[in-house]
């Protein structure tokens, strides 16, 4: 609670700061795909130290489990399965580019105007306490139905990406078009049936 | 202002940072994982808000377990664009999106 312990805060909050904003900024500018994945890494680590400073420790794991050992890892995935990445050149003409600047710029500055004259209505300080249990009660309670429909849509996309690759080979095959050069697992299960 | 006491504003600044970037990959870059990628700053910048705000004016844990959910929706977002993604690179041998006008009239 003093000022010492804020201060410890402030410079936590600022490296994790310079960490995301450094690391989407190689995301967004490397030409090699591959070094893109590893930043975006680095971009959802800080996120997730972001999380742990604001006292979301169940959501911060959370962001650890799923966004670097889940959605990374499908990516990586994606990256290597299509991999005429290297030769694709991987940014649009000139013109889109400063197109993009321009809009990230103005995008940027309206979200500054929106929150800096705002004063807002703050509840007082809050200790950080463990928030795991809290969050099971209330998700087993007024989140109830919310949960559910999550698991459900967890399965219907599930379902849905294996269907989506799957079904792919199987007109491929009817057509007769050839395959991808390099056989994939998929491929050979689909081909065995 | 530096190294003061950080507050909610230095928080949604932070958001909007990314968010800003994550709208720059999404405009300029052609391949379509590099666009999923922005995709992903910008979920994740309005996650670092949902928390932030959980912790600022919030009396109770909504915006986190908000968080939660948007967090398992990426996830299966993720799912199912990278499957499309890979079946139309398995069709047409590329993922440059200038190129995929099949349905250009």
């Amino acid at each position: 609670m003093s000022v010492n312990s804020y201060t410890v805060q402030a410079v936590f909050f600022y490296i994790f700061a310079a960490l995301i904003v450094g690391s989407a900024l190689l995301v967004v500018l490397l030409r090699n795909i591959v070094r893109s994945a590893f930043a975006l890494f680095f971009t959802l680590f800080g996120v997730a130290g972001i999380y742990i400073l604001l006292g979301a420790d169940f959501v911060g794991v959370t962001q650890v489990l799923i966004y670097i050992g889940g959605v990374l890892i499908l990516i990586v995935f994606g990256v290597m399965l299509t991999h005429n990445v290297y030769s694709v050149d991987i940014f649009n003409k000139l013109g889109t580019l400063v197109m993009g600047t321009v809009s990230a710029i103005v995008t940027f500055t309206m979200i500054y105007y929106a929150i800096k004259p705002v004063s807002w209505l703050y509840i007082g300080y809050k200790a950080n306490a463990p928030t795991t249990g809290p969050i099971g009660r209330e998700l087993m309670t007024s989140y109830l139905l919310p949960f559910e429909l999550a698991s459900v849509l967890l399965v219907l996309a599930m379902i849905g990406a294996a269907y989506l690759i799957r079904s792919e080979v199987k007109v491929k095959k009817a057509a007769g078009n050839g395959g991808p050069p390099g056989e994939r697992p998929a491929d050979g299960i689909r081909k065995e049936n | 202002m530096l190294l003061s006491t950080i507050t909610l504003s230095d928080y949604l600044i932070l958001s909007g940072l990314l968010f800003s970037i994550g709208v720059f990959g999404v405009l300029t870059r052609k391949n379509a994982i590099a666009v999923l990628m922005g995709i992903e700053l910008m979920l994740n910048a309005a996650n670092i808000n949902l928390v932030a705000f959980s912790k600022f004016i919030d009396t109770g844990l909504n915006g986190q377990i908000f968080a939660l959910f948007s967090i398992v929706i990426a996830a299966a977002e993720v799912a199912v664009a990278l499957a499309i993604v890979i079946s139309i690179y398995k069709t047409t041998r590329t993922i440059d999106l200038d190129k995929e006008d099949t349905l250009k009239g």
